[in-house]
């Protein structure tokens, strides 16, 4: 926060957006706290955003002890995030941009040193340090491509190391470090050699900062904007794909206008159009029930619906099935908001009532297009025993083994 | 908090920890703030802040905490989704906010042809559910997505669906679940499919207010789906539209099902956000039911006979559902569009006159804020359950003003509505009888039908534990 725009405006300005609901509580019809807590009325979208204008109305008047900050803290960091809130509002009540004014809060907590949560400030420090909020060393980002490079020679280029390429696959932490999503790299790389794309992939990832505006820690955030944007201008990058719904979202529309000489895209929606040019062809059958899950980054906040979909029914024998919520309507699977580096309260887990949703629709996979959402269902089944029933995978693996 | 309130808090929430596992009790300053709050904008005031949030998970729970709340002598309000929109979940005190959500079962009966609920299910969740029966769920507000049955009980309202056509919704229950205010257990009607002749113990409840027992089951008869009709007509104005409405029942044609109305102002914005062109006036909008198509055709065509014989502008017969319901959504989407528009509140006043001087009421609803002192100036827009002969003006209010000057403008616009309603002869038909319309209810039925109120009230609840406050008016 600047200093003609101190954090007192903050306050005042979000103070009075938050005067902007008209109390009609529609959002608590779609918002998965609701389904996955006790539903106190602080356990939805309403209740969070007047938590928040209590909180700072009680701050101004000097009246909140410290309990009553912490409680204030909790309550802002279990949302997940994941908009569904922001959509019902648009069509049923005022228009309020409910999450943004979630992360607001999130931010004022975070300037007041009240929040974050104990871990996610763990990860934050370690994008300051390390580049990615697993406390990985810097230096072992690139190991997933190790088992992959060994096999075969591959075409892909380390940038800026091996020139410019007209693909950046940006990895993202996740696909990067997280041993049960690096497959879904690896795959994506697979796609890639075979539809002899000039692509590459950076020396030198980081974060892109995501967990950081979703946390609430502005400077970080600000940093690596700075780190991320110098790296492709000076690289030349005119396009990326990304694996992560979460990456995607924070270059769209998180990172300002310097970005937007950069062609982004989902990984789906270059591969739908590759498909549709006939680039990417899938040859094998796979005769299996599919459901698609729609992570709530892709889908409700950038309406990427149809990519993903195009991609499974391209491949021959699929039956893809929907489950009784998908698209706008889909359910959050919990891991969203900052919620992957802290235990929130949870009832019942998101992920194990989409998981029963995926059931239901007698899916055998269940895929899917973010490697959290992948995470957080794949323990669903494993906590649940249902391995031997159903297994989730991410599309580009699917596609991978269609090849 | 001072000392005193804050040694308060933890003995209630003690108490309710040893009649209701802990995890369902709440004491945390926001929790308690804001499950205080309904849809009106302005602040609780301090001493009105709920000692805790209980949310019990049975009838016994909750009895115990109205015998516990007896002794003490401690206020319980009960809340549904507090949706209500005369202020009847707001409390007036301190006291112990009593959530009956967790109490949301629904078990479909077909062969005694009834189904039950708990009163904490959401009202779109139990219509999904009977609609896998073929049936229909005798009330639609345009809340449906979280009003719970229990709150929808207390009013009694049927909401969109218009009374004259199927009856109100508590014409199809058959009984209730109540736990007293001293904590005894009531139940209430039939499991048969005749109705009670004589006292009938339900309607205490059922329209009851929340005043006189937590109910904590709902028995209702199962009602098969129609099949439907649908026409949107244009009228050059209101009153031709209202006269057009009057010769509907004077002709005694079949009532359909939903009849809504939106004067022309008021359409061209909802038609405009959805993306149509355009109405050329007024617009009723109505669904005609029969237990056949052909039936429904049949209905319908004895409405429009009736609505032609004042001139409308167009007559447009749709058969296809999905047409119907985006027609609908422009009457669905006013008052969020124009909260979203305006930047301000929201609200609609409800002015239920009689039949024959509907058109004159219709049109004085048109300019239903005019002259007020504090609402005077503001934008007025109108749209109603015409079917119904229910209208609904609505107002944008300013956020910037202070919440005293909002309590009074509410104020204001809730005066204004009853001195209509009076002047019509009608009653509220909606939101229940009390809280913000209990000067209404006096004027209305006089000291004797007040009292009358009070007096059942107190023999029920001698120490005024359950919902205080709505009878009173305080809200
Ligand atoms: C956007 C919007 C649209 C609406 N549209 C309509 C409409 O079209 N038609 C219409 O009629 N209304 C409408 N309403 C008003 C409201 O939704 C209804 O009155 C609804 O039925 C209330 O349900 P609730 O669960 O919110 O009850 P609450 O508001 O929580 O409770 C209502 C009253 O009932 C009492 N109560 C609740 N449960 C119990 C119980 N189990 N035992 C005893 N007392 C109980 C409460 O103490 C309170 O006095 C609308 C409201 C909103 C916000």
């Amino acid at each position: 926060m600047n200093e003609e725009y101190s954090l007192e405006d903050f306050a005042n300005n979000l103070l009075d957006m938050t005067t902007r609901c008209r109390s009609c509580m529609s959002c608590y019809s779609v918002c998965p706290l609701v389904e996955s807590t006790h539903g106190f009325s602080t356990q939805g979208p309403y209740g969070i955003l007047r938590s928040i204008y209590h909180g700072i109305k009680r701050d101004f008047a000097e009246s909140l002890t410290v309990q009553d900050k912490q409680v204030l803290r909790n309550i802002l960091y279990s949302c997940t995030t994941c908009g569904a809130c922001d959509i019902k509002c648009k069509t049923s009540g005022a228009g309020v941009p409910i999450v943004e004014l979630i992360e607001s809060g999130r931010k004022l907590l975070v300037d007041e040193m009240v929040g974050p949560l104990k871990n996610q400030n763990t990860a934050l420090k370690s994008i300051w340090n390390r580049g990615n909020p697993y406390g990985m060393p810097a230096a072992d980002r690139l190991d997933w491509l190790k088992n992959l490079s060994e096999k075969e020679s591959l075409s892909c280029k380390i940038v800026p190391d091996d020139g410019e390429v007209d693909l950046l696959l940006y990895v993202g932490c996740t696909a990067s470090y997280e041993k049960s999503i690096q497959n879904v790299a690896r795959s994506l790389v697979t796609l890639l050699e075979h539809m002899k794309i000039n692509y590459g992939i950076l020396k030198e990832e980081e974060c892109c900062g995501s967990p950081a505006n979703r946390i609430g820690d502005n400077q970080l955030f600000s940093d690596v904007f700075y780190k991320n944007t110098k790296k492709f201008v000076e690289y030349g990058v005119k396009h990326i794909i990304t694996i992560s719904p979460h990456c995607y979202n924070t270059f769209v529309n998180e990172y300002p206008d310097s970005m937007k000489e950069i062609k982004i895209q989902h990984y789906t929606e270059f591969l739908s159009d590759m498909m549709e040019d006939g680039r990417l062809d899938i040859a094998k059958e796979i005769a299996k029930k599919v459901t698609y899950h729609d992570p709530c980054y892709l889908g409700k906040k950038n309406n990427i619906y149809d990519a993903p979909r195009k991609l499974l029914r391209g491949i021959p024998a699929v039956n893809l099935v929907e489950m009784k919520r998908n698209r706008q309507d889909s359910l959050c699977c919990g891991g969203g908001g900052g919620r992957m580096w802290d235990e929130v309260e949870e009832v019942t887990r998101l992920s194990e009532i989409r998981l029963g949703e995926a059931m239901d629709a007698d899916a055998e996979i269940i895929a899917t297009a973010c490697p959290w959402c992948h995470i957080q269902l794949h323990d669903a089944v494993q906590d649940t025993n249902n391995e031997s029933k159903i297994v989730v995978k991410d599309i580009a693996e699917i596609l991978v083994e269609a090849l | 908090m001072n000392e005193t309130e804050f040694a308060k808090v933890e003995k209630v929430a003690n108490q309710l920890k040893g009649i209701v596992s802990e995890e369902f009790v709440s004491t945390t300053l926001f929790e308690r703030i804001v499950s205080a709050e309904d849809t009106y904008p302005y602040e609780l005031r301090e001493r009105e802040i709920p000692y805790a949030v209980v949310k019990p998970g049975s009838r016994e729970e909750i009895s115990e905490i109205l015998k516990y709340a007896n002794v003490e002598k401690i206020p319980v309000f009960v809340r549904g989704s507090a949706s209500q929109l005369a202020g009847s979940t707001r409390p007036h005190t301190h006291g112990i906010m009593l959530s009956i959500d967790r109490l949301n079962d629904i078990r479909i009966f077909e062969d005694y042809n009834f189904f039950e609920c708990g009163p904490g299910c959401i009202v779109a969740k139990v219509a999904e559910e009977v609609g896998k029966s073929g049936c229909f769920l005798p009330v639609h507000p345009g809340s449906r997505a979280i009003a719970r049955m229990g709150g929808t009980m207390c009013n009694n309202t049927s909401a969109h669906i218009v009374d004259t056509s199927i009856g109100k919704l508590g014409d199809y229950v058959l009984g209730v679940e109540v736990v007293l205010p001293n904590g005894d257990f009531l139940e209430t009607g039939t499991k048969s499919m005749r109705r009670p002749a004589g006292t009938d113990l339900t309607k205490f409840f059922v329209g009851g207010d929340g005043l006189l027992g937590v109910i904590t089951k709902i028995r209702m008869r199962l009602l098969p789906d129609f099949k439907y009709s649908y026409a949107v007509v244009y009228f050059d104005n209101v009153r031709s539209l209202t006269m057009g409405v009057q010769k509907m029942y004077y002709e005694k044609q079949p009532i359909p099902l939903f009849m809504e109305m939106m004067d022309e102002k008021t359409a061209r914005i909802g038609f405009e956000v959805k993306g149509m062109s355009p109405p050329p006036g007024a617009v009723i909008l109505f669904a005609s039911i029969g237990s056949t198509k052909e039936e429904a055709k049949d209905k319908r065509e004895k409405v429009i006979q009736s609505l032609e014989s004042e001139n409308p502008l167009g007559v447009h017969r749709i058969e296809d559902v999905d047409e119907w319901h985006a027609i609908m959504s422009t009457r669905e989407v006013i008052s969020s569009f124009l909260s979203q528009s305006s930047g301000m509140q929201w609200k609609s006043a409800e002015v239920i006159p009689n039949l024959k001087y509907l058109p004159e009421a219709a049109e004085e609803c048109e300019h239903f804020n005019e002259g007020l002192p504090i609402c005077g100036s503001l934008q007025n827009y109108l749209y109603a359950h015409i079917g119904a002969v229910s209208l609904h003006p609505g107002i944008l209010v300013p956020r910037d003003w202070d919440g005293e000057k909002q309590r009074e403008a509410y104020t204001e616009l809730f005066e204004r509505e009853a001195e209509l309603t009076l002047k019509y002869g009608g009653c509220g038909g909606e939101w229940g009888q009390f809280s913000k319309r209990t000067s209404f209810f006096i004027r209305r039925y006089g000291e004797v039908g007040y009292n009358f109120v009070k007096s059942i009230k107190r023999a029920v609840d001698p120490n005024n534990i359950l919902n205080p406050g709505i009878l009173e008016g305080y809200r």
